[in-house]
């Protein structure tokens, strides 16, 4: 179970990933286009929020409202930003990634 | 009433209170600033239907509440059964009913038998409009197993901090030991058909006193455990 708490899911990744790419701007309509345009996957916000609260409460993101907008309703946005916890654990995903790409090639045939 | 005013609804009906307005938000962004202009409305009154059922069935039928349905669905089957056999045994006035090959199986300790008795399943609506008798339900013995064991459970689980499958696990033996001893007595021991009523009404009615409490507790767990489901 602690295990299973630490590791970076693949989704998780991905919108750990997007957050930082977006800077201060990731929220959930722009962490779906990113995700949309960047890796042409199509997800709907129900799965970005419930990954949103997931990280959040392993404590790799933190969220904030923004001022309430006319053209969401007069609802805010939920911005969300990674933390210092969050980046080193991109980097400890990253490093294990590229240990186990080590010494192996592909191309397209296999 | 818009499209997008039902939508919302829905969502607020079907996701948790505390991202809801943020979806919301999210979603009538999407459709008014981004979609709307750009598609028309009908392809995107059709976006948006089908971004809010994957939405909804997202959480509806997410891993968690899944559990939660087989968990109560379950108990309260269970419950049902052994409630109405209870009752049917209690009203069983003419032992016949019931051939020789059955009541063998009865005191071989097989009294679970009886559920896949026809004429159990046929007498449901008889049975249940019928005036309960409550002095049928207090059997010391099986209030004390349950108390007793319910007690454990509850500090084990405090003390321990068991995981879903651990209580699941600890949850079945609480509600199969009493079966299991009274299949036991029922083997070893030459019980006579008049003497099987106290066995056997300790083997059902812990179950009946134990299998709600302990499918809240599984519930409430299950809940409040969310890493289990990430």
């Amino acid at each position: 179970m602690a295990n299973k708490q630490n590791y970076l899911g693949e989704f998780e990744h991905f919108v750990l990933l997007s957050i930082l790419q977006l800077k201060g701007e990731a929220y959930g309509v722009t962490i779906r286009a990113q995700l949309k345009n960047a890796i042409d996957r199509d997800v709907s916000l129900g799965a970005i929020y419930s990954t949103i609260e997931r990280l959040e409460k392993k404590g790799l993101i933190q969220s904030r409202k923004s001022e309430a907008l006319p053209e969401r309703g007069g609802k805010p946005k939920r911005l969300v930003k990674a933390t210092s916890l969050g980046h080193e654990e991109l980097l400890a995903t990253k490093k294990r990634i590229d240990i186990m790409w080590q010494n192996i090639t592909c191309n397209d045939n296999y | 009433m818009s499209i997008l005013t039902w939508c919302k609804g829905m969502i607020y009906l079907c996701i948790p209170d505390h991202f809801s307005s943020d979806v919301c938000g999210d979603l009538e962004e999407e459709y008014t600033t981004i979609l709307l202009s750009n598609n028309g409305r009908f392809k995107t009154n059709l976006w948006l239907i089908k971004h809010t059922l994957s939405i909804c069935t997202h959480f509806i039928f997410s891993l968690k509440n899944l559990l939660l349905l087989l968990v109560s669905v379950v108990s309260i089957s269970i419950l049902f059964t052994m409630v109405l056999s209870v009752f049917w045994l209690s009203d069983l006035a003419d032992a016949s009913v019931l051939n020789d090959a059955f009541w063998q199986r009865w005191l071989a300790g097989n009294s679970y038998q009886l559920f896949f008795e026809p004429s159990l399943w046929q007498s449901t609506p008889k049975l249940l409009s019928q005036s309960v008798d409550w002095t049928l339900w207090l059997y010391q013995p099986a209030l004390i197993y349950a108390l007793i064991s319910l007690v454990i459970l509850y500090k084990v689980n405090t003390y321990r901090s068991l995981s879903i499958t651990q209580h699941s696990l600890a949850s079945m033996i609480v509600l199969l030991l009493p079966y299991l001893v009274g299949s036991l007595l029922f083997s070893f021991i030459n019980i006579q058909m008049t003497e099987s009523g106290p066995v056997v009404g300790f083997m059902w009615l812990t179950t009946v006193y134990l299998i709600m409490p302990i499918s809240f507790q599984l519930t409430k767990q299950i809940k409040r455990n969310d890493v289990y489901f990430t």
